[in-house]
């Protein structure tokens, strides 16, 4: 039992290490930014919003920047890098398979899509804070999800073969659509490019209030479950030999994942490499056991969002970089790495 | 009493004549290609007129009839038809419209100098040590023409009059100097003048038709810089003449372009007297901000994409930048080369009005980021015709620069009656 | 506890019968061995009797209620399985492997009690599994890994234990070893243990009954020595055999 106390005393070290890097990081990105503001005036900011005394020596467009343009933004990138991380596991989870993605039911092409047309047409229409694109984007990847549902179903079961194709066919087809639209739209796109390559520009409050909810609620559903995928890993007959009821695990974790990565989508456009390389890393380092695997994706796909998005901001002076490209840049190599090591240890 | 009244009227009446023509004609010493020469000028705010009878000895022939002002340039074979007060002039087939008006004063008429000198293939300056205006003649245009962009260079051997248009800003050009119907070809997003709305498409600037160019048969494609090099490598294989332009940096590429295109179409003379049109317009807003002390220049945002797309403006090397300084703002984002620009740093600089196209104007009113800017705040968000301001084309001189004036210095509007 | 009844089933796939009218019962302290040659629908019926597949007709009854009016909870207290094949790319312990049989047992995020890690020992005890605990379950051996897949079920603390094929690919000594601990489980612990099994002998020496398959029906079933019989063998697998030994039939191929 000692060595097992061992192991479980290691694991919390990676939960507490993931949480604290994860705030440390936090910090220091709400000093980073394209508008130098000095330390002592960002923590005088934060401070005065926790209730503290009134800004008289700093400039009101600091305070906004600090209060409203950073802070959510940070919340927003952490938030969505969690949750991609999550849908990521449960994604390969439920498809047997570690090279799963959030994007395989074909969410990131669907919202593409939306975002495309939403883009031709200039809709600048807006709800509740959201952008007509964020909304078309979230429209487009849902109805993705349900066509590539419906082509996967027979009955009542759903084949994870069947979803893999049809999500593939799916991808082909509105890739092939958005390129022709963008064809004949040449002067959006810039635009359109920008949008899928992924960006937390503009995020604000309402964002991280609308996005929360469904976050952290769909984040626990897929939690509730975890002993269930674990059970699932094993292979689907055994599973449900355990008690599992695999056909019902798996609708309900395609639902509510495809829901989780259409939410993130909107707010963030693409972003590839957090949801596939997050938790098979972490499964590399705490073994798959989903209890641990899925807060620990969470913790760890928020770090690595967090920071690339920093970098993004930052990077290069008065530019941003579309944070999708910093996610591959970073993590492919670092994944290719992983793989490389991992190779040397199989027979 | 009324003795008294009428003297008033009739002074306040001299007054306004001699506010409104503030110099009476006189003799002026000119310096024509080194060699003195007298013309009877008039100064007409800020704008030097010459009489028409001068302009005998330079081949030109004027007539008048009613408020009709007619000159024959008969070393180019050109005219020029005025009209007394109305700053609208045709220039062979083409149109052009003035900052300043002609006007006829005691059967004499007057006509701007600098333009028509100019117009006429002159440089027309300004010597400070004799106080004297400097008339120079430049070489003629003569077939072949050489053009020059960057490292590339075409010969151009004859006036082309079968023209596919690969750019929006060419083709206003073309119309604009009376090249109009040359172009047989254009892309889907030329758009203006409205006549070119009957012209055939041959597709977009970076995937244009090929078979459609082909099949138009035109003496020559202009396009932008990045057109796709498939494209243009099988025109030239196909023995059409490819002429590419790379996107305008400042004011002066504008100006040249247009002379560019004068000189392949044969409509040199034209381009001259649109360029001349212009360079007073820029020359008179010029002038007026130069009046505004520092303290009162407005500061200015120019949006070109935001929101969740990230923020694109027009930085400082941009010819819209150089509009936007030409015309008296301060462009918040002048010290950025190019396009990109952050929220923060736009935040952070929080300019009093902000110009752009209605759709990126209206994220900026619903997206709560923006809501701390001033010129949100006060409504100061400008809503400009993106196809005025991003098209390197006459029009961001001739309405774009005006457009600013009239947004940001009102008092001045009414000086730029064109 | 742990009485199986197969009654009239029929099971067809799309439009072919793979089992046609079986009739089977099964009790505690037996440990059954289905023979048969390949596609005789040996996994089929093993697959029917878990619940994995419904029976196009006729039913299959744990303790006298029909397979499908079991929770698939339920299901899981009652009857275990190991499946052929399983274990995908997923790295996990050999105790954390063990303890998934307890899912059926805990609430959504309920965490294992007391109660588990003991059940859970015990069937790794009962395999011969406690030395292995802490090893990856992709490191392990095809007949501990086996061994393992039965402790998992067994964690389960049911009365009846499935296995489909559990010693294909695997070494005699091992296959010995997997088989002396079903008819342990059978005799020691009084489950009802159901294995389909390709090697004739070996299911002669350990099993205390036979179901013989052919082309989706039973040709017999009984005692080792009253089902393997050389006439049916050569019915069944269309071969000539002599059967030799005394109390435990000893097949040769001739």
């Amino acid at each position: 039992m000692s060595e097992e106390q061992h192991i479980k005393k290691h694991k919390n070290k990676i939960v507490i290490l993931l949480a604290a890097a994860l705030a440390a990081f936090a910090l220091f990105s709400v000093t980073q930014g394209s508008v130098k503001i000095p330390l002592r005036d960002v923590a005088k900011i934060v401070f005065s919003a926790l209730g503290g005394d009134a800004l008289a020596d700093i400039k009101p467009t600091h305070a906004f920047i600090v209060l409203q343009v950073r802070l959510p933004r940070i919340f927003l990138a952490a938030m969505v890098g969690g949750v991609l991380a999550v849908i990521g596991a449960a994604f390969q989870a439920i498809f047997r398979n570690p090279m799963a993605d959030p994007y395989v039911m074909g969410v990131s092409s669907g919202a593409a899509f939306g975002a495309t047309i939403g883009t031709i047409l200039g809709w600048s229409a807006s709800f509740i804070g959201f952008s007509g694109i964020s909304i078309l984007a979230f429209a487009g990847a849902l109805s993705t999800v349900a066509i590539v549902y419906q082509l996967a179903r027979v009955g009542t079961r759903v084949s994870a073969t069947g979803i893999l194709l049809a999500g593939i066919v799916m991808n082909a087809l509105l890739s092939s659509a958005i390129s022709l639209m963008m064809l004949l739209n040449h002067s959006k796109i810039d635009k359109i490019v920008t949008w899928t390559m992924g960006s937390f520009n503009a995020s604000s409050w309402d964002h991280v209030k609308w996005i929360a909810i469904p976050a952290l609620l769909g984040s626990l559903m897929l939690l509730s479950d975890a002993r269930a995928f674990n059970a699932l890993v094993m292979g689907e007959e055994d599973a449900q030999g355990m008690g599992v009821d695999v056909n019902k695990l798996k609708r309900r974790t395609l639902i509510v994942a495809s829901f989780l990565a259409a939410f993130t989508v909107s707010v963030s456009g693409i972003i590839g490499f957090v949801g596939l390389v997050v938790p098979h890393l972490l499964r590399m380092m705490i073994g798959s056991d989903h209890r641990r695997l899925l807060p620990v994706s969470f913790l760890g796909g928020a770090l690595l969002l967090l920071v690339c998005d920093t970098m993004a901001r930052s990077l290069i002076e008065n530019m941003e970089i579309p944070v999708g490209i910093i996610t591959a840049l970073i993590g492919g190599p670092f994944f290719l790495m992983l793989l490389q090591r991992h190779k040397r240890e199989l027979p | 009493m009324i003795n008294t009244n009428k003297l008033v009227k009739s002074f306040v009446l001299a007054l306004i004549l001699v506010l409104s023509i503030s110099s009476a004609a006189f003799a002026q010493n000119i310096s024509v290609n080194g060699q003195s020469s007298e013309m009877t000028t008039m100064t007409v705010s800020g704008r030097t007129y010459v009489a028409m009878g001068d302009l005998t000895a330079f081949g030109v022939n004027g007539s008048i009839e009613g408020a009709a002002i007619t000159l024959k340039d008969t070393r180019h074979q050109a005219t020029l038809q005025f009209k007394a007060a109305s700053n609208v002039v045709s220039v062979n087939d083409a149109t052009v419209t003035l900052d300043a008006k002609p006007f006829i004063r005691n059967g004499v008429a007057y006509l701007p100098l600098k333009f028509i000198f100019e117009t006429m293939n002159y440089s027309v300056g300004y010597d400070a040590a004799t106080h004297r205006i400097t008339l120079t003649q430049n070489k003629e245009f003569t077939f072949p023409v050489t053009i020059q962009d960057g490292a590339l260079s075409y010969t151009i051997d004859a006036p082309v009059d079968r023209i596919v248009s690969l750019a929006p800003s060419v083709t206003e050009i073309l119309f604009a100097i009376g090249a109009g119907d040359t172009v047989i070809g254009r892309t889907i997003y030329c758009d203006y003048p409205a006549e070119s709305a009957s012209i055939r498409t041959v597709g977009t600037m970076y995937e244009p038709d090929l078979e459609g160019i082909l099949d138009l048969d035109p003496d020559a494609v202009i396009a932008a810089t990045h057109m796709n090099e498939d494209v243009m490598n099988a025109l030239s294989n196909a023995g059409i003449e490819t002429v590419t332009q790379k996107t305008a940096e400042d004011i002066d590429d504008i100006y040249v372009l247009i002379e560019q295109l004068g000189a392949i179409t044969g409509h040199a003379y034209e381009s001259r007297a649109l360029v001349a049109s212009l360079e007073a317009k820029q020359d008179r807003v010029v002038n007026l901000v130069s009046q505004l002390p520092t303290s009162a220049k407005k500061r200015v945002y120019y949006v070109v994409g935001t929101g969740e797309y990230g923020e694109y403006t027009a930085g400082g090397d941009t010819f819209i930048g150089e509009v936007l300084e030409q015309s008296g703002a301060v462009n918040v984002a002048a010290s950025v080369s190019g396009w990109n620009y952050t929220l923060e740093d736009l935040l952070d600089d929080d300019p009093a009005y902000i110009f752009g196209e209605a759709f990126n104007l209206d994220i900026m009113k619903t997206n709560s980021n923006y809501s701390i800017l001033s010129a949100v705040k006060n409504d100061r968000l400008v809503e400009i015709d993106g196809n005025v301001f991003s098209r390197p084309g006459p029009r961001i001189i001739d309405s774009g620069m005006k457009t600013v004036i009239k947004t940001l210095y009102p008092q001045y509007a009414a000086e730029l009656n064109y | 506890m742990g009485t199986i009844q197969v009654e009239s089933l029929n099971f067809k796939y799309r439009v072919k019968e793979v089992l046609k009218a079986i009739q089977l019962e099964m009790k505690p302290g037996q440990f059954i061995g289905i023979l048969g040659p390949n596609g005789s629908g040996k996994t089929t019926l093993i697959k029917n009797i878990c619940g994995v597949l419904i029976p196009t007709s006729g039913r299959v009854a744990v303790d006298e209620k029909t397979v499908e009016n079991y929770g698939k909870k339920n299901l899981a207290k009652r009857v275990a399985v190991v499946h052929q094949g399983g274990v995908a790319d997923f790295d996990f312990k050999v105790e954390e492997v063990v303890l998934m049989g307890r899912y059926a047992q805990l609430g959504r995020f309920q965490s294992e009690g007391k109660e588990d890690y003991e059940a859970a020992e015990r069937a790794m005890k009962l395999t011969g599994t406690e030395g292995l605990r802490t090893r990856s379950i992709k490191a392990v051996s095809g007949g501990e890994r086996q061994r393992v897949l039965i402790a998992r079920a067994l964690a389960q603390e049911t009365d009846v234990l499935l296995l489909d094929e559990p010693i294909s690919h695997l070494d005699i000594k091992h296959q010995m070893e997997i088989l002396a601990l079903c008819k342990r489980l059978a005799v020691d612990e009084g489950m009802t243990v159901i294995a389909s099994l390709h090697d004739i002998n070996m299911a002669a020496r350990f099993c205390s009954e036979i179901v013989l398959m052919k082309s989706g029906e039973i040709v017999a079933v009984g005692e080792p020595k009253t089902v393997l019989t050389k006439e049916r063998m050569r019915d069944v697998y269309d071969i000539d055999v002599n059967v030799m030994g005394q109390e435990v039939p000893i097949i040769v191929p001739v």
